[in-house]
């Protein structure tokens, strides 16, 4: 080629490609190999979302528990009662902790008697109970609020979560108490 | 030598041999500007996941980065490919090496006496060796340093400042276009967003003159070495980026 463009007297025309120079990589890309970069960018999105959803399930999961089970069968101004389980670990007993009207009451291990947990197949034991005092509040026209959550301690014990246990209930002190 | 998309669209089809993977007709460069746009975006979010989604989900040091680096890299190398980009010309040679080194001399010297008074007098801090961590000024800038500033330069200069000359060709808009991508890596640490945008801004530049990713790597870390050590860890916040940072 070279010997050909100096016999005919022609300069012979070279590529001429500046060292890193970014601008020839886009005219060296063939309509193929777009379609093949298409494809990988479409695939590796894909792949991506994926991945960030499964992030989101697995996240999900390790922090906010999903086999914590319980009921709050009482709450009036004496006591708050129920139980709680991990039914991925039936036999563990769960850390349970009150709070009225938002505010934190106390902890309380759920580890009393509850024949009918255990008869109900929901444990392995019936030792899945809790009890709180009602602690004395002031008497209002509106009523308190009670929630029980167990806690669930995540990534090596690195960061605790709570996940409400059954439903809130409503209480009222004074007048027309429930 | 300046270019700009007038000469990129009329400079026509690369010739035969210099095709990239697969050989045959060149792709439109308004497809090749477009995939070009695609792939910054891809590595970016790539990086951003790894910072933010995955140390948000599991925290910092496990595997699960390695998932959207993994691909990240996967990418960027089939693009290259594709693309038909040389190891040398991405910038993995010796030749451009002092090249570089020259022009990175006066702007590190400018930036680096920048960072003192800004630290100094602004910031209140005393000038500590490493920011005051022994196994930083010790092994920090020479191994991990430099392994880390190759890895970075590599992505942000062989790869996104050559595609963003594919869409603007080389200039000033190509060189901005890197840092912002380099700055926005950085946050939501502020005071690294600033000093990397203006890192990128040079690092980018000179690339574009000289393309050589040890001259730049090295660049990169005796930087991170100065800003460690003038800049006050209450500002830098331990070089903390993406969703770590709040940690």
């Amino acid at each position: 080629m070279e010997s050909t463009a100096k016999n005919s007297g022609e300069e012979a025309v070279e590529p001429v490609w500046c060292s890193g120079f970014g601008r020839e990589a886009g005219e060296r890309l063939t309509a193929a190999g777009g379609r093949r970069l298409s494809r990988a960018l479409i695939a590796k999105s894909l792949a991506e979302a994926l991945f960030v959803a499964a992030l989101f399930v697995a996240f999900s999961y390790a922090y906010f528990h999903p086999r914590l089970r319980g009921v709050v069968d009482v709450a009036d101004t004496r006591s708050v009662e129920g139980w709680a389980v991990d039914e991925a670990e039936p036999g563990r007993q769960v850390d349970v902790q009150l709070f009225i009207d938002g505010r934190f009451v106390a902890q309380a291990r759920a580890d009393r008697p509850r024949p009918d947990v255990l008869a109900a197949g929901r444990a392995a034991s019936a030792a899945h109970g809790f009890r709180f005092e009602t602690p004395p509040l002031p008497a209002r026209e509106a009523d308190y609020e009670a929630r029980v959550y167990a806690l669930h301690a995540a990534g090596d014990g690195e960061r605790r979560t709570l996940n409400q246990i059954g439903k809130a209930l409503r209480f009222r002190v004074g007048q027309g108490e429930d | 030598m300046a270019v700009n998309r007038r000469d990129a669209a009329e400079y026509g089809g690369a010739p035969a041999g210099a095709a990239g993977r697969g050989g045959g007709l060149s792709a439109p460069a308004s497809q090749s500007r477009s995939l070009a746009v695609c792939e910054i975006a891809s590595v970016s979010a790539s990086a951003l996941i790894a910072e933010w989604a995955v140390i948000a989900a599991v925290g910092f040091g496990n595997l699960w980065h390695a998932f959207p680096v993994g691909l990240a890299f996967a990418l960027m190398i089939y693009s290259h490919r594709l693309r038909g980009e040389t190891v040398r010309e991405i910038g993995w040679n010796v030749s451009e090496f002092w090249p570089a080194l020259k022009l990175l001399a006066l702007p590190m010297l400018a930036g680096s006496t920048l960072l003192a008074l800004v630290g100094w007098l602004w910031l209140g801090a005393t000038f500590r060796i490493g920011g005051g961590r022994a196994g930083w000024a010790v092994l920090g800038f020479p191994v991990w340093g430099l392994a880390w500033g190759l890895l970075q330069q590599y992505v942000l200069q062989g790869f996104v400042n050559r595609r963003a000359q594919i869409l603007f060709g080389r200039g000033w808009s190509s060189v901005a276009l890197t840092a912002s991508v380099f700055a926005l890596l950085h946050l939501p640490n502020l005071w690294l967003a600033a000093a990397t945008f203006a890192g990128g801004l040079l690092w980018a530049w000179v690339y574009q003159r000289a393309p050589n990713l040890y001259a730049l790597a090295l660049s990169h870390a005796a930087m991170t070495w100065v800003l460690v050590s003038t800049l006050p860890d209450s500002a830098l916040r331990g070089l903390r980026v993406g969703y770590k940072y709040f940690n």
